[in-house]
């Protein structure tokens, strides 16, 4: 039975978006995005730095295993270095997909939401296929559409967080007022936390440092690949009502001596 | 010789230099997943050949890193 899901005409079977940083190496990195059976991978863009190699290699070794990578404007704070940050990721990916980024502060890192929606209407006038890392706004969320987004990208907590979805009124409000698929962005900590993002009936999860800095990056990998399975079939299969006071399973009648 | 700012260093080259020149300097001849900013404005790879670098422009390369 296929559940695959597409974002501007490009389909995916695998419901999970996976981050390259902070792994304890490259090599767990990679068997990390393997277990989790991720389709795409995302990677910032920096300066090049003479003496080390690593950047081309990390390019090469993702394309080469087969990744769509989507590159970020993290660090950007006003939507003009945002909109240079994803033309520059356009000349280097050669990909008109951006993870977009705007953030209003260092602590927080929460995004600046009035210039996210600046930045996403120009670069979407420019031909990119903009992927907005966004606040757990409905309005926010709608008027990301409006301008074009293909897909809206709420967190569930601050990024690193771990904190798990905050807000699971405001993601059912998304996913029934937005046409375009909703990827919960940032805050998830471990598989309990993506299995509900999915029974919310979310698309699809991004997400790195559950992974990357779980105690065991690969076997975390593995275990959220399940709880998204589980999370989505337990959506699809349309949980039970819930109930003030119990409702004993086993039948009341028939019962000895009564 | 001219002064120009690459990736927020100072450095001194020969004048005339292309961009393709200091792109090799700096990120190797194999410059796949490289991109290009000249004075905030992105330089297309077919046009770094024959972009010349002035004295006072600020260049930055960039490539792909481990991001979330």
């Amino acid at each position: 039975m296929s559940d695959t899901w597409t974002i501007e005409g490009r389909e995916f079977s695998s419901r999970l978006l996976l981050g390259t940083a902070m792994y304890p190496s490259r090599e767990v990195m990679l068997d990390a995005l393997k277990a989790s059976g991720t389709q795409v991978a995302t990677v910032a863009l920096r300066r090049v730095k003479p003496e080390t190699d690593k950047n081309e290699n990390l390019y090469k070794v993702l394309r080469d295993a087969g990744y769509l990578i989507l590159p970020n404007t993290a660090g950007c704070f006003t939507a003009e270095d945002a909109v240079l940050t994803a033309q520059l990721a356009r000349e280097a990916l050669e990909t008109n997909w951006v993870k977009l980024e705007v953030i209003a502060d260092h602590d927080t890192l929460l995004p600046d939401t009035e210039q996210l929606l600046v930045a996403a209407e120009r670069l979407t006038k420019d031909g990119f296929q903009v992927l907005p890392y966004t606040n757990d706004d409905p309005v926010v969320a709608r008027k990301l559409e409006q301008v074009g987004c293909p897909a809206v990208m709420p967190l569930a907590a601050p990024i690193g967080s771990g904190l798990g979805v905050r807000n699971p009124h405001n993601l059912v409000l998304m996913r029934d007022t937005l046409s375009v698929p909703l990827i919960v962005d940032a805050g998830v900590g471990t598989a309990s936390d993506v299995a509900i993002v999915f029974e919310l009936g979310c698309d699809a999860v991004l997400l790195n440092s559950a992974i990357a800095k779980a105690g065991d990056p690969v076997r975390m990998a593995r275990a959220i690949r399940h709880a998204a399975v589980g999370g989505r079939e337990a959506f699809l299969a349309r949980r039970m009502p819930r109930r003030l006071y119990a409702d004993a399973s086993s039948p009341t009648e028939g019962l000895p001596w009564q | 010789m001219i002064k120009v700012m690459v990736n927020g260093e100072p450095r001194r080259i020969a004048s005339p230099s292309r961009l393709a020149d200091l792109v090799a300097i700096e990120a190797g001849e194999d410059s796949k997943g490289v991109a290009v900013g000249l004075n905030r404005r992105v330089i297309p790879r077919p046009e770094w050949s024959r972009t010349r670098v002035t004295e006072g422009d600020e260049v930055e390369i960039i490539a792909p890193f481990a991001g979330g």
